[in-house]
């Protein structure tokens, strides 16, 4: 690829043939504190694409096409019902002309055989999110950016040399690898897709993970950026589509013509992001990263061994892992308002459940009624393998004050408020209370009928 | 010790336990209850095999509404064991749980 060659051959005095990895020149950081001093790029292109193919392996291997309604801040944000276009799509699809932002009525005409599936944002974003967590091991100062780049800041980590940089590289990519590996149905990393971009900046780091593949990254030093970034497509740039509508219709097409207007020019004619375009183009790539705070999510797993489990099998799963979960020193005492389930079944498929419980739970039984019950009804119907849980939603506080001592008066109380929950969701019954309980009128009465009462229990 | 729950329970709220159910039944010459039926026991009249217990109650003889039941804990025929009383002042049999 003759953009990998021009980074190959200027600079190193001993240029390894079989990678790009250049020596880097360490960037002055005095004249900007605040920007990182190296920007690891993770790229995972049609990341929701690869993760459908993940979930549901028995998807045929020709075009797929995933749709949902149009993102909200384009021409169609004011629409009540907003159109379903195509969000994502594979190599295939896209090479019969279907790209993002399409309207999913010309599916039928360009690529008749593609198969559609649902954009499932939820689902993508909570991988997203695992993959947010785990590249935690790598370094805690990340950029995510949805769904499919993550940006590291490399400075300052211990492991990482950065006058060596093949071992930068291969540390980098390797910790990302494993990190995704862990997070992501634990697939092996070869499988996964992630394109690795190293640089002296986010923007050249995102343009060098556009010249990397999944076996190999690419370090982009900071003599080579300017030459690298004059031959860089105009696409790259991070600005809105309709911008990059115009800068294609204008025939801006590579940084080197953007770079040679008047940064004045870019913008009176495109405004703030005009204006960043044009730096960006000119190699002034110090824009510092905008952390994102992972979300913590603790994951257990049971295997269930050779006999597929029986619903009482499954309910002892789940109390064992709430239990474990709840054991976990991550949590820190915090409340949890989500719980994800996650059960690969021996046909193939994976049978997933997120629930979002009623009230932040403090205490894994009561948790555990309210997941039996919700879970009532949903449980898989095929022989499963194993079951995985995730505490997704750990709330900060409850209200109300915690209680230092928990009593077994109050624990049983409050499995019987679960109970009845369930009861009355069960028996669907409203305003009937489903249970009532003994009232002492009398007890040392002589007559039997003025000893004791029923009452409904929440009386 | 009874804990106060925080609000006392209303008395339409309430419904009694161990409501005496109304049966008949055949007795004796000395008013030893024979056979029942009755609602809860049988359609039929089922034959009373023995008499495990009897005990007698007087209450509440100072106000308008005196009370004096003769009750009779009894096996049936079939096994059960039923505790049965005699309203001595209205002249009926009643069936009750006594627990």
């Amino acid at each position: 690829m003759a953009r990998r060659d021009n980074l190959v051959s200027t600079a190193n005095p001993h240029p390894n043939p079989k990678s790009a990895f250049r020596i880097p020149q360490l960037p002055d950081r005095a004249a900007e504190p605040f920007a990182p001093a190296w920007v690891a790029c993770a790229w995972i292109p049609r990341f929701a694409v690869w993760l459908e193919r993940q979930r549901q392996p028995g998807l045929p291997a020709g075009p797929l096409v995933l749709l949902g309604p149009a993102e909200a801040g384009g021409k169609r944000a004011l629409e009540l019902t907003p159109a379903v276009v195509v969000r994502d799509c594979s190599h295939e699809a896209e090479a019969a002309g279907i790209h993002r932002g399409m309207p999913a009525a010309t599916l039928a005409r360009l690529c008749p055989t593609a198969v559609t599936l649902p954009f499932d944002m939820p689902y993508y974003q909570q991988r997203h999110g695992a993959l947010l967590e785990a590249l935690d091991a790598v370094t805690p100062e990340i950029e995510a950016e949805p769904l499919e780049a993550f940006y590291l800041d490399l400075t300052g980590l211990p492991h990482l040399d950065p006058e060596d940089p093949l071992g930068m590289a291969e540390g980098v990519a390797e910790g990302v690898r494993l990190a995704c590996a862990s997070s992501l149905l634990s697939l092996p990393p070869s499988r996964l897709p992630v394109r690795i971009g190293i640089a002296p900046g986010k923007f050249t780091a995102w343009v060098a993970a556009h010249h990397a593949t999944p076996a190999r990254p690419v370090v982009i030093t900071e003599a080579e950026r300017a030459a690298v970034l004059r031959e860089t497509a105009s696409s790259l740039l991070p600005v809105d589509a309709e911008m990059r509508r115009k800068l294609d219709l204008l025939g801006l097409r590579t940084l080197a013509r953007i770079e040679k207007l008047p940064r004045s020019a870019m913008l009176a004619q495109f405004g703030r992001q005009g204006e960043r375009a044009h730096r960006l183009a000119c190699g002034e790539d110090r824009e510092p990263l905008m952390a994102s705070r992972p979300r913590l999510v603790i994951r257990e797993t049971l295997e269930f061994g050779d006999h597929p489990p029986t619903v009482a099998h499954f309910h002892l799963a789940l109390h064992t892992l709430l239990e474990r979960l709840w054991a976990r020193p991550e949590r820190r005492g915090a409340a949890v308002r989500q719980v994800r389930m996650e059960a690969p079944q021996e046909a193939g498929d994976i049978w997933q459940r997120t629930l979002t419980l009623r009230r932040p739970h403090e205490g894994w039984l009561t948790a555990l009624g309210e997941l039996k019950r919700r879970l009532d009804g949903l449980l898989p119907t095929g022989a499963v393998l194993a079951l995985s849980m995730e505490l997704t939603g750990l709330a900060g506080r409850v209200d109300g004050q915690p209680v230092l001592f928990t009593s077994e008066k109050q624990l049983r109380r409050e499995r019987l408020r679960d109970a009845l929950d369930h009861l009355r969701y069960r028996q669907r019954l409203r305003g009937q209370p489903p249970v009532q309980r003994i009232v002492e009128l009398d007890p040392w009465s002589f007559l039997p009928e003025e000893r004791h009462a029923l009452i409904n229990y929440e009386a | 010790m009874v804990v106060f729950a925080g609000r006392a329970p209303r008395a339409d709220q309430l419904r009694g336990l161990s409501q005496p159910q109304p049966v008949r039944v055949s007795t004796g010459p000395s008013g030893v209850p024979r056979r029942v039926q009755g609602k809860g026991v049988s359609e039929k009249a089922v034959p009373i095999r023995a008499v495990r217990d009897r005990w007698r109650i007087d209450d509440r003889w100072w106000t308008e509404t005196p009370v004096c039941r003769m009750y009779w804990e009894v096996e049936l025929q079939d096994g059960r064991v039923l505790t049965l009383f005699h309203d001595r002042l209205a002249d009926h049999w009643y069936r009750q749980r006594c627990g």
